[in-house]
């Protein structure tokens, strides 16, 4: 049998205008060879030509019918054989690639522990976004879940509302089903267990919360709207507190809660706790009376829109009821309209800003460790030149090399993806270990399925990332320009890809230094804001009276209370100073109105403050001007009260303030008679509540003698020696136990307090610098490995240039030139995108504007330097080769 | 071709027949035809297109194997080759075959009751 070639190419012409498919072709080709070859045997045997045809189509039988199941049969055949050649091509290459990988250990451990770190990071990061910004709630129909809120006369929008104007929104509108309030000063609860009193973390909700929320539970049931406005004695617990508190009985029992004993009826899954650090919901009746105390803004308020009414169109209806409500009440309010936002919004806040950049941020570490490894496989391309070359010139064909250099370069990858899925797992747990607490939703945070499907499609993509500039460049030599130079293939010319990959990971490296210094000058630009308290040695520790004894208006026992607790406590060794107050900084706090006697601004506002005469010195807030509190400032003898620096610039412009008169007609409305005249004894500091970052406020002190309505919850300030913190906290925890076992207090120290607010920016900072570090660390090995190569490329130019008198120093500045060419151009690039993503982070900035040259200029410095030393290092190589063995070697 | 005058062929015996065509080296369908025809004496009522579809059967299995020629005649034609695998199921089944018929034959060949 001899191989056809004969008419092969007339015949591969004549397909081209046959529109059946090879195996018809090849079966019709096959039958027609049959028939002929009959017909050729019987013509010889001596039939006419016609008759031969008759009698062969004859004796072939049902030709259609037999034409019709070989095709079935041989189209099986033919997908089994595209089947195979591929499996079988991807074998061979999987093969090669293999025994590419392990003759180059040290470059493959490389290569793997890149890809490992950069798509274990980008998961990991992706795991986190996914959880808390990408998934919905947790709770039936989270698409209808909203958060409502208020609109400031300025038109922004804030999360709290007033139960009076919820009241009237809840019954003017439509579109929300169900809402409900959610308290916000009101956010923990005593409640005693046996002998032991805990502070336990509380949701005091009004309304049909439940119906809202629709959480899971594990057993028992939701209390309902009746149960909460009769002020039934009813508790919702978490899961975790049943299981921990209660031993987990399907006999729920009832507990003591602020003094009263409280029927648990039902036990929310863990899960499904809203708000989400709550472990207990406790009914708050509201009042079913339109307009009730409009400005006391001390709530959240949450609904559920009704079927098919879209977030807008709620939004719009509620500001047109509260465009209604301030028509009625001109210059009283301070909530001018309402808002609706999605409720997955609201509960993760800001955090959304940081964790996209974030997101950002790592991928760019890929997107460089990708370029990186491109680039080392364009260095290392040169080795395989030959190789490719003789594939190429003995007629693989290009697609199928390429095939080959992809999949060789899919190996690590492959094992970094694996690898980094493991990191992915255990990243994302310790993340959520050690910082969870400043991540909303960090519950709903996890490696799932979804997040695997991510980490896989990353996996391949950087590995075809970090494969095609190499495989394109590899598998464009020919064999001509191999054998016709003497250097072969690649190693002549410039390597203006490596230098193209090398120039952008520079300009991403500079983009993400330049994110990092801002935020970094963020951050210390939020620590140079004052605080105008002295937070070292001081332990604040929030107390409730939750018992039926420390009730009523005027109460001996609690007067007693605060009396013996700070008597106690300030005899307890280390201890400097102790202080009371109703909102010390770090824990609640709010304003009402405020009116001066002398005219002054109407709708002026201030922090309302009730402190015991030692406040100022416990808290090192500096007095200004006038005095202090003192013993001679009796309940019943002229109220009295100092104001901060803000209040008597707001205010009191042009006149002292020591002296005049004010009221605080919101806070001290409900002393009988109405809120009462104080006057201004003293001037002191500004502080800043919540921590570095809040705006001081116009704020007023009272005297807690003065006061003793309001002393049912306070904070106890201990100021001690820095040394003996832990001690001190300690003692004050037993002496509160001591004093009263029926009281639990949330003891901290007023730094980490205050700390805790940083710590989403602190974080924040942190990953982004640590980010940028990784990235100036590859772009500084890319240089290096571009650099290296290109001194391994011109050595002989080297030698040369020596030979003729050239010095080390002008060697060194000519590698070092090309290197800082191709930094600079990179670093042009990398500004460019630093001015348009800079922006993108305004949110996250304080203190600076995105263009902050100080920001900018170390950025840049610090690229410059990293790179310039590691291009220095082969730089410095090549000077001190020897120009003869560079002559003869180059 | 009249089937009365001509022995019908039992089931799987065709397969047998092909491979042992192709026994004596590759050939080409029509080949095989003439080869069987000419052995039985024509005795074999065989149709071209049960043939072929035998023969597609078997490349299926991998008992033979097909490659484009040219015959002495010049003319294009596919070449069916035994496969080691088809050599192997022949030998196990022209053994099956013998013994089968063998022991029919015994049975029919006893003297009958009438």
């Amino acid at each position: 049998m001899s191989r056809g070639t004969g008419g092969e190419r007339r015949r591969r012409l004549l397909r081209l205008f046959d529109r059946r498919s090879d195996v018809e072709r090849e079966l019709d080709e096959e039958i027609e060879a049959h028939v002929s070859l009959r017909i050729d045997d019987l013509v010889r045997a001596g039939m006419s030509a016609r008759e031969a045809r008759e009698e062969a189509v004859r004796r072939f039988g049902d030709m259609d019918e037999a034409r019709r199941r070989l095709q079935a049969s041989a189209r099986r055949k033919e997908d089994r054989l595209r089947r195979v050649r591929v499996l079988e091509s991807i074998r061979v290459d999987l093969r090669l690639g293999v025994r590419q990988a392990l003759r180059s250990p040290g470059y493959s451990a490389l290569a793997v522990m890149t890809f490992a770190l950069g798509i274990g990071l980008t998961t990991s990061m992706f795991a986190i976004v996914d959880g808390v910004l990408l998934r919905p709630l947790p709770f039936p129909g989270p698409d209808r879940l909203v958060s409502l809120q208020s609109v400031d006369s300025t038109g922004n929008a804030f999360p709290y509302v007033s139960m009076g104007n919820w009241y009237d929104w809840r019954e003017g509108g439509r579109s929300l089903e169900s809402s409900a309030l959610i308290s916000i000063s009101q956010n923990s609860a005593t409640v005693v267990l046996g002998d032991e009193a805990v502070l336990a973390p509380a949701a005091f909700v009004a309304g049909p919360f439940f119906d809202v929320i629709r959480p899971r539970f594990v057993t028992g049931r939701a209390f309902t709207v009746e149960e909460a406005q009769s002020t039934s004695a009813v508790a919702v617990v978490g899961e975790r507190f049943w299981r921990s508190r209660l031993g987990g009985v399907s006999d729920l029992p009832t507990v003591s809660v602020r003094g009263r004993q409280v029927q648990v009826v039902g036990v929310i899954a863990d899960d499904q706790s809203y708000p989400e650090s709550a472990e207990l919901w406790l009914p708050l009746p509201y009042r079913a009376e339109a307009g009730a105390m409009r400005n006391n803004i001390n709530w959240y308020a949450i609904g559920r829109l009704a079927p098919g009414v879209t977030v807008p169109a709620a939004s719009t209806e509620l500001g047109s009821i509260a465009r209604r409500i301030r028509e009625a009440n001109p210059g009283t309010l301070y909530s001018y309209g309402a808002g609706v936002e999605p409720l997955r919004e609201a509960v993760v806040g800001g955090a959304s800003e940081s964790l996209w950049l974030l997101l950002g941020c790592v991928s760019v570490v890929l997107l460089i460790a990708c370029a990186n490894l491109a680039g080392l496989g364009l260095s290392r391309s040169t080795s395989r030149a030959p190789e490719v070359a003789m594939r190429l010139a003995i007629g693989a064909g290009r697609g199928r090399v390429l095939q080959q250099l992809v999949t060789e370069s899919l190996i690590p990858a492959v094992g970094g993806g694996v690898l980094g899925i493991a990191l992915a797992w255990w990243s994302t747990r310790s993340i959520i270990a050690r910082v969870g607490d400043s991540i909303p939703r960090s519950g709903d945070v996890g490696i799932d399925a979804r997040v695997l499907a991510v980490a896989a499609g990353l996996t391949l993509l950087s590995g075809v990332l970090a494969a095609a500039v190499p495989a394109l460049r590899t598998s464009g030599v020919s064999l001509r320009a191999l054998v016709g130079s003497e250097r072969g293939g690649v190693r002549g010319g410039r390597n203006l890809p490596g230098a193209l990959l090398v120039g952008a990971e520079v300009a991403l490296a500079l983009l993400l230094l330049t994110a990092g210094a801002l935020l970094v000058r963020s951050y210390r630009e939020v620590l140079a804001n004052e605080l105008g308290y002295d937070t070292r040695g001081v332990v604040t520790a929030e107390i409730v009276l939750a018992a039926q004894k420390y009730y009523g208006p005027q109460n001996a026992a609690r007067t007693a209370y605060w009396q013996t607790l700070r008597e106690r406590v300030g005899s307890l060794p280390g201890v400097r100073a102790t202080a009371v107050g109703n909102w010390v900084p770090g824990g609640t706090g709010g304003s009402g109105f405020v009116e001066l006697e002398n005219g002054g601004r109407a709708g002026a506002g201030a922090q309302y403050r009730i402190v015991s005469d030692d406040y100022f010195t416990t808290m090192g807030i500096p007095l200004i001007t006038g005095r202090s509190f003192q013993p001679t400032d009796v309940a019943g003898g002229e109220r009295v009260g100092l104001v901060n620096r803000s209040f008597a610039e707001h205010y009191m412009a042009g006149g002292t303030a020591v002296g005049q008169r004010i009221r605080a007609t919101s806070q001290e409305s409900i002393i009988e008679g109405g809120a009462p005249w104080i006057r201004v004894i003293g001037v002191v500091g500004d502080v800043r509540h919540w921590g570095h970052e809040t705006e001081t406020r116009p704020e007023m002190y009272v005297s807690q003698r003065q006061v003793s309505t309001f002393d049912l919850a306070l904070t106890l300030v201990v100021r001690a020696d820095p040394s003996k913190l832990g001690a001190v906290i300690e003692a004050v925890r037993s002496e509160i136990r001591v004093i009263d076992s029926s009281i639990a207090a949330d003891i901290r120290p007023l730094e980490a307090r205050i700390a805790a607010y940083l710590r989403q920016r602190r974080l924040t900072m942190t990953v982004l610098a640590s980010f940028s570090v990784l990235a100036l660390v590859l772009a500084a090995v890319g240089l290096y490995g571009l650099i290296s190569f290109a001194v391994a490329r011109r050595t002989r130019e080297i030698g040369v240039r020596a030979a003729l008198g050239a010095r080390r120093a002008g060697i060194i500045g000519l590698m070092l030139g090309s290197a800082m060419k191709v930094v600079l151009a990179g670093a042009f690039v990398g500004l460019a995108a630093s001015w348009w993503v800079t922006r993108l982070m305004r949110g996250l900035l304080f203190g600076v504007r995105p263009i902050d040259p100080l920001a900018w200029g170390s950025a840049l410095a610090v690229l410059i330097a990293v790179t310039a030393l590691a291009a220095l290092i082969p730089a410095v190589r090549a000077a001190r080769m020897d120009p003869l063995r560079a002559l003869r070697e180059g | 071709m009249n089937r009365n005058s001509n022995l019908p062929l039992l089931k799987g015996t065709l397969d047998l027949l092909v491979l042992k065509a192709l026994s004596w080296g590759p050939q080409h369908g029509y080949g095989i035809a003439s080869w069987l025809e000419s052995r039985s004496g024509g005795a074999l009522g065989i149709d071209d297109s049960a043939l072929y579809q035998a023969l597609h059967r078997l490349e299926e299995k991998r008992l033979v194997e097909a490659e484009w020629g040219v015959t002495e005649n010049n003319r294009r034609a596919r070449y069916y080759a035994l496969t080691r695998a088809g050599g192997r199921h022949l030998r196990i089944e022209a053994d099956v075959w013998g013994r089968y018929t063998a022991s029919v034959s015994a049975i029919l060949a006893l003297a009958g009751p009438e």
